[in-house]
């Protein structure tokens, strides 16, 4: 069961939402627990039991770090009593806090490491023995690749796990002693299969007090499914009979063809994507739960890297917390600015914030690349971005020089209109690298764009799943999202104002929009429901 | 519908729906039902779009709708192999037995049972023939969609046939039905062995066994059959691509636990005179429309011989008058299908279409 499938919508949701509703406050977080095991095992049968083992671990380390800092405190005010003063005191303050910091370090990293091995494992292993047994196919060496069964959500509720732990280290929160609380956190029914990736601080309370079910959240949460319904059954899935026989037969395509496959599939990942995540945050809502965003019009973006702070934000602000942030206040990292500064006089402030910069990137970017999927394509995927990202930031100050002696107004609409199309363009090749089916058939269709570009030829040769009536619905649901989306950036939200309206207006709204899904929406007897993208990753 | 917010001592929102949300979200959902329902009375097939339109799974539903009540005397029901070995304009062209297919591609158990009752709303067979494939085919994700949506679909037409709105921007479906049979002239040989009902393994998806929740289903049917005073028979057809020994067997065991007659038709492939190289359309897969016009008389003379059941000859009856006026029309078409299939007349069609479109 998915969240996208009708066993979820028409009997999961309501059937939770009504026990949620009827249970006594203090047990409503027991429902959402049951209910959130009870679709996992629907999703990945017994692998319940390793998301369990999960939670189990990752509470039971928060415990252990939890305890080292306690036990930390504790010593440093027996020292306080034990009479010594001044800077013996002050020395045997620091040597116990260094012990006990070197002690929960190790705690830490071996709390990662066991979540971040079984992530390996299940995601990447292969990979690296694939690619390990063919470097070394000379020596006798062979690492056996194995089968391994996949469970759901992994690498989403991992990096929870992980960003939990880390946060107990940097004592930015105590360890929750409540297990419910945390498994909870980490399996909570709509969040598990696509994200968003949420901090602990962020949802834990809200998930466990057991809100009321209040007539505004369940408003807000039932637009918001529809919302994402629709893009994800109107555009997404139609849009898929275009794209995936296109790019399982890429050879037979150049040119125009595809570009649009491109364009095609950017629209494609957004309106699922970002449909389910509306379709999470919705069902989050009908419990009175925010959930974070994942998505702020990314096609406003004017630069790339305003576009991935624009698009699966919550992946980004994990990254952001958890990696760029150690990265750039590391020794080394620090010891690499003081060295450059020294040696480079006269551009040593340039040089350094070029290397700071991408020492701090490269990692990110890597990992971005590489949390996608075992496959060359996705860490060329990151790099191509640590690549554009590390040249906007060298970028940055010839840019504005150019300007200031062209007269340029930064805020020009011709700029801006030219900065976002410049950032479509650069969205849509790394798209084309994200979908290949490996990294040569990403240079393959790239390269391929130049030869045979004619536009004329685009109808002649769709695949003939697709039909005319698709194609047309298809961009009618494009451009109705895109306007729903400008009007938001400039402030006017369709959404909000449908949910201030009186109950005639929003009633007729919701049914418009029921229709129109039931109308055009991708379903029906015999329809093979399109997976989630994100959920495989 | 917006709820009026009680703040609670603490300050926060603390109340739970009133009985005036709750009557406004009854209210809502009782709207949309009513809305869904007098959509459903407009898409009603053949009230404003022809029923030929619908060329998708709900295809032979749709027709059998068209049907003059109470006219059918055999259902044959299954997935492709039951649809593609089927002919029944051959059946009433040799012997006057009137049939119909109900099945679809893929069939999975839940359409079975829908399509069985929902065929039976306006008709009484005396038999209904099943192929056993079916009860092999189970897919936890797809039978739990599939269970919910069943019912929706069989009782809301708008859900059903949602997708009509494809056919007024295109040019209408080129299939044509044939009492829920149509005519593949196409020839692709058989080449694997002569006697392939061995212990040979199959490479596809099926399962070893008749899963639980198809068997359950498998008897909600013969329930109604025998509520309805219908003969059940179940059957396998010929097929060297889908059968082996190992299935069979399971098969077998099934009909007897069941206590239905199970008929193996490659058991007589070449008593029926299937020619391998000449009779299947796909290397051994589904019968073409030669392979067909056997299997049709045979295992309709087998059901009789198995079960006692004796048809009706219905030719010269007056009632029957469109069935006679169909079989010029289908010895045409079998003969302007020889070699080919619908697959090929929609690349013909494309050809001829892009040739045009160039020119211009």
């Amino acid at each position: 069961m998915a969240i996208y499938m009708n066993v979820y919508l028409l009997l999961f949701l309501p059937l939770t939402l009504l026990v949620y509703g009827v249970a006594p406050r203090e047990k409503r977080w027991l429902v959402l627990l049951c209910a959130s095991w009870f679709m996992y095992a629907t999703l990945s049968r017994w692998l319940l039991l390793l998301l369990i083992a999960t939670e189990a671990w990752t509470w039971g380390m928060g415990l252990w770090l939890d305890r080292l800092r306690q036990q930390c405190e504790a010593q440093v005010g027996e020292l306080k009593q034990s009479g010594i003063s001044g800077a013996e005191l002050r020395t045997a303050r620091t040597e116990c806090r260094q012990r006990f910091r070197t002690r929960r370090l190790r705690v830490l990293l071996l709390g990662i490491l066991v979540l971040l091995g079984i992530l390996f494992y299940v995601q990447y292993y292969n990979f690296a023995a694939q690619n390990l047994n063919s470097l070394l196919s000379r020596l006798s060496l062979k690492l056996p690749v194995v089968k391994v069964l996949f469970p759901m959500g992994i690498s989403f509720y991992t990096l929870e796990a992980v960003g939990y732990l880390a946060d107990i280290y940097w004592e930015r929160l105590e360890a929750d002693r409540h297990f419910g609380r945390l498994a909870l956190f980490l399996s909570f029914f709509p969040q598990i299969m696509e994200g968003p990736i949420a901090r602990y601080q962020d949802t834990a309370d809200q998930l466990f007090s057991g809100e009321p079910l209040r007539m505004d959240s369940l408003n807000e949460g039932f637009l918001r499914i529809l919302v994402g319904l629709f893009k994800k059954m109107v555009i997404s899935d139609r849009l898929s009979y275009l794209v995936n026989p296109m790019f399982a037969e890429y050879q037979k395509y150049h040119g125009s063809l595809v570009v649009l496959m491109a364009v095609a599939y950017t629209v494609q990942l957004y309106c699922e994507f970002s449909g389910s995540i509306d379709i999470v945050i919705g069902s989050g809502r009908l419990f009175g739960i925010e959930l974070p965003e994942n998505f702020r019009q990314p096609f406003s973006a004017q630069s790339p890297a305003e576009f991935w702070r624009r698009w699966h934000m919550s992946l980004g602000t994990w990254f952001k917390n958890y990696v760029f942030y150690p990265v750039t206040t590391s020794s080394f990292v620090k010891n690499l600015n003081k060295t450059l500064r020294k040696k480079y006089k006269k551009h040593g402030k340039y040089i350094s914030m070029a290397a700071t910069s991408a020492a701090a990137l490269l990692p990110v970017w890597l990992a971005t690349g590489i949390w996608h999927g075992a496959g060359w394509q996705y860490v060329f995927y990151g790099l191509y971005y640590f690549v554009i990202l590390l040249a906007g930031v060298l970028l940055e100050s010839f840019k504005a020089w150019r300007n200031q002696r062209l007269h340029i107004p930064e805020n020009a609409v011709w700029l801006r209109v030219l900065r976002t199309l410049k950032t479509w363009v650069i969205v849509f090749i790394g798209e084309l690298f994200f979908n290949a089916k490996s990294l040569l058939a990403g240079f393959h269709m790239f390269f391929s764009i130049f030869e045979d570009f004619h536009i004329s030829d685009i109808w002649l040769h769709l695949p003939p799943k697709i039909t005319r009536g698709e194609i047309m619905v298809i961009i009618a649901g494009s451009i109705l999202v895109w306007i729903a989306g400008f009007m938001k950036e400039n402030g006017k939200d369709i959404r909000k104002g449908v949910l201030e309206a009186g109950f005639p207006v929003r009633w007729a709204a919701y049914y418009v929009l029921i229709f129109t899904i039931l109308l055009f929406g991708a379903y029906g007897a015999g329809y093979q429901a399109v997976d989630l993208i994100y959920a495989g990753f | 519908m917006r709820g009026s917010e009680n703040m609670g001592i603490d300050g926060n929102k603390k109340h739970t729906l009133t009985g005036r949300e709750k009557a406004r979200i009854a209210g809502f959902l009782a709207l949309l039902l009513v809305l869904i329902a007098i959509a459903s009375a407009l898409m009603r097939p053949a009230l404003w779009f022809d029923r030929k339109l619908i060329q998708n799974r709900n295809a032979r539903a749709a027709q059998m709708r068209g049907q003059a009540e109470d006219t059918i005397d055999i259902m044959n029901l299954g997935d492709s192999l039951s649809l593609s070995s089927y002919s029944p304009v051959e059946l009433w062209k040799e012997r006057g037995y009137t049939s119909f297919n109900i099945g679809m591609d893929g069939l999975r158990m839940i359409e079975a049972v829908y399509a069985v009752e929902e065929a039976c709303s306006r008709q009484k067979p005396v038999c209904l023939m099943m192929e056993a494939l079916p009860l092999l085919r189970y897919e936890r994700k797809t039978e739990m969609q599939e269970t919910v949506s069943m019912p929706l679909y069989h009782t809301f037409d708008f859900l059903r046939f949602h997708s009509i709105w494809k056919k007024a921007v295109e040019e209408p479906g080129i299939m044509i039905y044939h009492r829920g049979y149509i005519v593949n002239g196409k020839s692709r040989p058989y080449e694997g062995p002569a006697d392939y009902m061995t212990d040979r393994p199959m490479d596809d998806h099926y399962k070893t066994a008749v899963p639980a929740f198809n068997r359950f289903l498998f008897r909600r049917i013969h329930a109604f059959c025998r509520k309805n005073g219908i003969t059940l028979v179940l059957y396998s057809a010929v097929s060297p691509e889908n059968y082996n020994l190992p299935r069979k067997e399971v098969l077998e065991a099934f009909a007897r636990e069941e206590n239905v007659p199970y008929i193996d038709l490659n058991d007589y492939a070449d008593e029926m005179g299937i020619d391998w190289s000449a009779h299947t359309s796909d290397g051994g897969d589904h019968l073409n429309v030669y392979g067909a016009a056997l299997n049709t008389l045979f295992l309709t003379e087998r059901v009789q011989e198995t079960t006692g059941l004796t048809f009706t000859d219905h030719r010269g009856d007056d009632r029957f008058r469109d069935w006679e006026e169909e079989v010029p029309a289908y010895e045409q078409l079998v003969e302007d299908m020889r070699g080919k299939n619908f697959a090929d007349v929609r690349k013909e069609l494309e050809k001829q279409k892009e040739a045009e479109e160039k020119g211009q």
